[in-house]
């Protein structure tokens, strides 16, 4: 009894003194003290002997982690005791780390995190810690002896920068800490060794977590991909290529990891029996879900650029990545994935930005074989690489390559049709990039009896339909198409060509002509002119796009019907839509094409365009495909397995024929000999005992007589049966 | 004839390159390239040492004694307790063979942490050691005296209550062979460390953040134990004795005298103590404390090193003077064997505070 009431105020190790400091800090101040002097003794003697072999599992070792985790721990209580603590941490870890034991680094590192936490050290403090033992423990600077732990040091510092960069910016960023540590980062990247990797590794993480999506942390990664270091650059690269990608992963898990099924829950709650206990779970279920739909689901401040876009001088970077790693005299220290990825980058970059890097269209050149290993990503490189602000000649010569290349009558077909989608997808880029026979010539193979093939020529002649239909033969250029020629010669006018150098935008309102021919259409069908005083159409109506939403294809029909039904009386609005549609594709021979310049005459000054003028507008632009004529979106990536088109005979993966091969073995039995198979403990066959029967003991019998004196024939018949017998078996 | 010379030519044609294929390597070509392998077995490292010495070590050579000792080395941290008491006393009795050895280091850089043991009879047997070591050449104690006050200052301030109680013995011990540089290099954490043995409070000033009574829990409640009572005796004999040797000059006798004519250029010969520089501090490593000035006046001078007695009495008495006298007052009504010995440290306090202010 008395023993346990002095145990319990007594402390006889320092895990209970820790207890008892912490819950009353004032009244074990002496007690503190003392344990503070006695680390400092510990310090003192393990300076004495700092570089005499320290063996791990020693008692004073041991002591003084325990000792290091208590003052860390307590600290916070003693102020002005301990304020030369966390520097002396400091000073141990960085000028000593080499000669400390394992297990005093480690403890002094999470200490050092801990008194972070606490609030004794600030986060500039523990990163300018942390990053000289980052930078010494790397793999690749030497002089570390055995017993190092290397490895394991590094990944804790990694994850200690990692987590408190996190931590640091959970509610508001905190952009002083962030500044700085970049700044840590433009510095390592400046080092001549490659300490930068690091910067680069760090920067990517913290990119993925959300937590860095500033311009600069985009900048420290365009450094990077221009360090001399191949593996700098090439996380560099990647970066650029993979890390939106990931960012989104990674948020995505985050967002859905357990569903309550609400309806469930609630239908159980009526069955069962009620009780306390399941009100209580019904409670939580309800206060999770709730807190789910409210809170953002990213974090907050987080912003959605990808890091392409936010790149400072696009232009500079695609010159400088262009000229420094792709194509300097050095960039044999690439192997031919690593070149493909920089090609990947530089030509979204190009596309993108749409900026002009005229050598790489050449360089590309020596790259466009068939035979060139994975030259699908090199098609889809130099797809993405052409943009209508490069002089089409340049393009040009890419083109003529790739059709002498990879589309004739001697090649593959998967060949023929990744050469023709690369031409297409170059061409609806660049329309220009092409001359009229080069394109007459392979539009001829839309007759290929290869389905991939003539898909990938007609694909080329609908795109050219709708950008020049005059540069295809007049038999391939279809209705719409050759009216328009016609009547445009007819007025005696120039044939509409795209040129190089002339920007395809509409002045006045884009696809006004549509409306336009939209309205008419209406009139004829309703006999009557729109109400334009009509209010209703002022407002922009709420109710008319949410229905849109829902139903699908038939929108745009059917939110104008809603219009005219508010005019109109409301007896026929079920049978309606379909017959409007039908009988609106007959018309719109007869209209024809409306100019846009008339179009524009018209309409802005006879009426003024309301909202849900616009509304319809847009939704008729849309549903034209202009937007992609007029090429909006061109970060859209070329998909370098879509090239090949169709296959009907893959060859099929190892996995797949192994997969195949046990199918067809299910349910029976193996053909092997069963030899192997049989009972340990047996006597021999009776074949067995035949066969080892000494020759001698069966010459006489009449088995074997009786072969001599058989007949002509019958040997001849014997032997026939052996041979056929033989044969059967595979000899 | 001819095939001969069709050979001979061959030597001189240069190989075709092939495309897709390695340049053929000469047919002289030396592979220069090597690799450097090392394998470290960590784990062996110490015993390293004592395999060197057994490649040139005879039977019956002094070396087959040192050879012993780095054996039994790592029984110091056997653990069991009599083993180590064994071995310890084992080292006792080799001390006046191997005093002069060079393995002596070694020993006593692994006795040294024992002051730290557990094991009581450990710590007696150890403290026997020490006497014998002192009594054959104390200069291997003024030595190693810095790594001693280190150890001893780290039982001194121990959580193990009896450890940190016979931490006195060990330092009066070590003042008898080695006092001078005791109290000379590490005054002020000696005096503090014995302060925290006997549970007396350095700083006497109340200051309001701390509302403990500036005695340890531990000493309060074991304050009336005969262990405690016996050794709190022998722990102010050792304040006491430490205090006389730091303070107080031996009065110049006329032996002493007679060898003050050589104090003249004494400086000029080679020292008798090792280590005379040893305050100077050059082949220490120590942390830097870049932050002066924030703690009190006591932590600034607890690294430095008093050289001359009056700097001594000078700390002595702005630091621990008052609190001194204040607790020693108290046991001198205690009375007993402790209230003698208390008396004298009274007595001698007066003496030193006289001497200062004349």
């Amino acid at each position: 009894m008395v023993r346990k009431s002095r145990a319990a105020i007594l402390p006889t190790n320092v895990i209970l003194l820790q207890n008892l400091v912490k819950r009353d800090p004032m009244s074990y101040r002496e007690e503190f003290l003392q344990q503070y002097s006695h680390y400092e003794s510990l310090r003192d003697i393990f300076m004495l002997n700092a570089l005499e072999s320290q063996t791990t599992g020693d008692s004073n070792t041991r002591q003084f982690v325990e000792l290091v985790g208590f003052v860390s721990q307590v600290c916070s209580c003693y102020p002005e005791e301990t304020a030369t603590f966390p520097n002396e941490l400091k000073q141990l870890v960085l000028d000593y780390h080499r000669s400390l034991p394992f297990e005093v680094r480690e403890k002094i590192i999470s200490s050092l995190t801990m008194l972070r936490n606490k609030g004794v050290i600030s986060a500039e403090t523990l990163i300018q810690t942390m990053f000289p033992l980052l930078v010494a423990y790397s793999s690749h600077s030497n002089a570390l002896g055995h017993n190092s732990h290397a490895k394991e040091v590094r990944k804790l510092v990694y994850s200690t920068l990692v987590s408190l960069l996190k931590s640091c910016n959970t509610g508001a960023k905190n952009q002083k800490l962030n500044r700085s540590t970049q700044a840590i980062c433009f510095n390592l990247l400046d080092q001549p060794d490659s300490q930068g990797v690091w910067a680069a590794r760090l920067t990517r993480e913290l990119w993925r977590r959300g937590i860095w999506d500033d311009s600069r942390a985009v900048e420290i990664m365009t450094q990077a991909a221009l360090n001399d270091d191949v593996k700098i650059a090439y996380s560099g690269v990647l970066f650029f290529l993979g890390a939106d990608k990931e960012r989104e992963e990674n948020f995505e898990e985050n967002s859905d990891d357990d569903d309550i099924d609400m309806d469930a829950l609630r239908h159980k709650m009526q069955i069962n029996k009620k009780s306390g206990k399941r009100g209580k779970k019904m409670e939580a279920a309800l206060k999770t879900v709730r807190k789910k739909n409210a809170g953002p689901k990213t974090p907050q401040g987080y912003l959605n650029f990808s890091a392409i876009h936010l790149l400072r001088d696009p232009q500079g970077f695609a010159d400088k990545l262009f000229a420094k790693q792709l194509s300097s005299k050095n960039n044999n220290r690439f192997d031919l994935d690593q070149k493909i990825a920089l090609m990947q980058l530089l030509s979204r970059l190009i596309g993108t930005h749409k900026l002009t890097v005229l050598g790489i269209y050449s360089f590309f050149l020596k790259y466009l074989t068939p035979k060139q290993r994975d030259v699908t990503k090199i098609l889809a490189a130099a797809a993405q690489s052409s943009h209508d602000m490069v002089p089409p000649e340049t393009i040009a010569v890419l083109v003529r390559k790739i059709a002498d290349e990879f589309v004739s009558d001697g090649v593959a077909s998967e060949v023929a049709a990744a050469g023709l989608n690369t031409i297409r997808e170059i061409c609806s880029r660049a329309p220009l990039a092409i001359d009229e026979t080069l394109l007459q010539d392979l539009t001829e193979y839309k007759g290929s009896k290869a389905k991939g093939v003539s898909m990938a020529a007609k694909a080329l002649v609908a795109l050219y339909r709708e950008v020049a239909p005059e540069m295809l033969k007049r038999k391939d250029r279809g209705k719409v198409a050759s009216m328009d020629i016609q009547e445009s010669n007819r007025q005696g006018k120039d044939v509409r060509r795209p040129q190089f150098g002339v920007e395809s935008n509409v002045q006045g309102i884009a696809g006004i002509e549509l409306l336009a021919q939209w309205k008419k259409k209406q009139e004829d069908l309703n006999g009557e002119a729109e109400d334009e005083n009509d209010d209703r159409n002022w407002e922009v109506e709420d109710e008319g796009e949410e229905e849109e939403e829902i139903d699908g294809e038939w929108v745009t029909v059917e939110s104008d019907k809603e219009y005219d039904v508010d005019m109109s009386d409301s007896d026929d609005e079920d049978g309606k839509p379909k017959a409007d549609k039908a009988e609106g594709e007959a018309a719109e021979a007869e209209t024809g094409k409306i100019d846009p310049e008339t179009a524009f005459r018209d309409l802005a000054s006879s009426r003024v365009l309301t909202p849900a003028d616009f509304a319809k507008l847009q939704e008729l632009r849309t549903e034209q495909g202009v937007a992609r004529l007029m090429g909006v979106k061109n970060e859209e990536t070329v998909d370098a397995d879509g090239l090949v088109g169709p296959r009907k005979h893959r060859k099929a993966t190892k996995d797949e024929r192994i997969a195949s091969i046990m199918e067809g073995r299910e349910g029976r039995e193996k053909f092997a000999s069963r030899k192997s198979k049989r009972d340990e403990q047996r006597s021999t066959t009776n074949r067995e005992k035949e066969r080892k029967k000494n020759f001698v003991m069966m010459i006489h019998k009449r088995s074997v007589k009786g072969k001599q004196k058989m007949s002509l024939r019958d040997r001849q018949k014997v032997l026939r049966q052996h041979i056929t017998k033989q044969k059967k078996k595979g000899h | 004839m001819a095939k001969k010379k069709t050979l001979k030519q061959q030597d001189f044609q240069k190989k075709k390159l092939k495309v897709g294929k390695p340049k053929q390597p000469a047919s002289n070509v030396t592979d220069t390239s090597f690799s450097a392998r090392m394998i470290s077995l960590p784990n062996q490292a110490k015993i390293k040492s004592a395999a060197n010495n057994n490649n040139y070590c005879g039977p019956g050579n002094p070396d087959k004694l040192e050879n012993d000792v780095i054996k039994r080395l790592s029984l110091c941290k056997h653990h069991s307790a009599v083993t180590r008491k064994e071995t310890l006393i084992h080292f006792k009795q080799l001390v006046p063979k191997i005093i002069r050895t060079k393995c002596i280091t070694p020993m006593l850089n692994s006795c040294l942490p024992m002051i730290c043991d557990e094991d009581s009879q450990v710590r007696a047997v150890l403290l026997e050691l020490f006497e014998e070591l002192g009594q054959y050449d104390q200069n291997v104690l003024r030595l190693h005296s810095r790594a001693l006050v280190l150890f001893i200052n780290s039982s001194m301030t121990h959580i193990v209550p009896a450890i940190q109680r016979d931490s006195g013995k060990f330092l009066r011990s070590a003042l008898r062979y080695c006092g001078d540089e005791l109290v000379r290099n590490s005054w002020t954490k000696l005096l503090k460390g014995l302060f925290g043995v006997l549970g007396w409070s350095v700083e006497t000033s109340k200051t309001p953040k701390s509302v403990s009574m500036g005695v340890k829990s531990s000493s309060v409640v074991s304050m009336n134990s005969a262990k405690a009572k016996k050794a709190q005796q022998s722990n102010i004999e050792t304040l006491l004795e430490f205090v006389k040797r730091g303070c107080i000059e031996e009065s110049p006798d006329t032996h002493q005298q007679a060898l003050l004519a050589s104090s003249a250029y004494s400086k000029y010969l080679i020292p008798a103590a090792p280590q005379p520089y040893q305050h100077l501090k050059l082949f220490v490593k120590e942390l830097k404390n870049d932050q002066a000035g924030i703690g009190s006046k006591l932590e600034e001078v607890l690294n430095v090193t008093l050289q001359d007695f009056s700097a001594r009495r000078e700390v002595l008495l702005a630091h621990f003077y008052s609190s001194m006298l204040q607790n020693v007052s108290g046991l001198i009504t205690g009375g007993g064997e402790c209230g003698k010995t208390a008396n004298v440290l009274k007595d001698t306090l007066e003496k030193i505070k006289q001497m200062q202010e004349a």
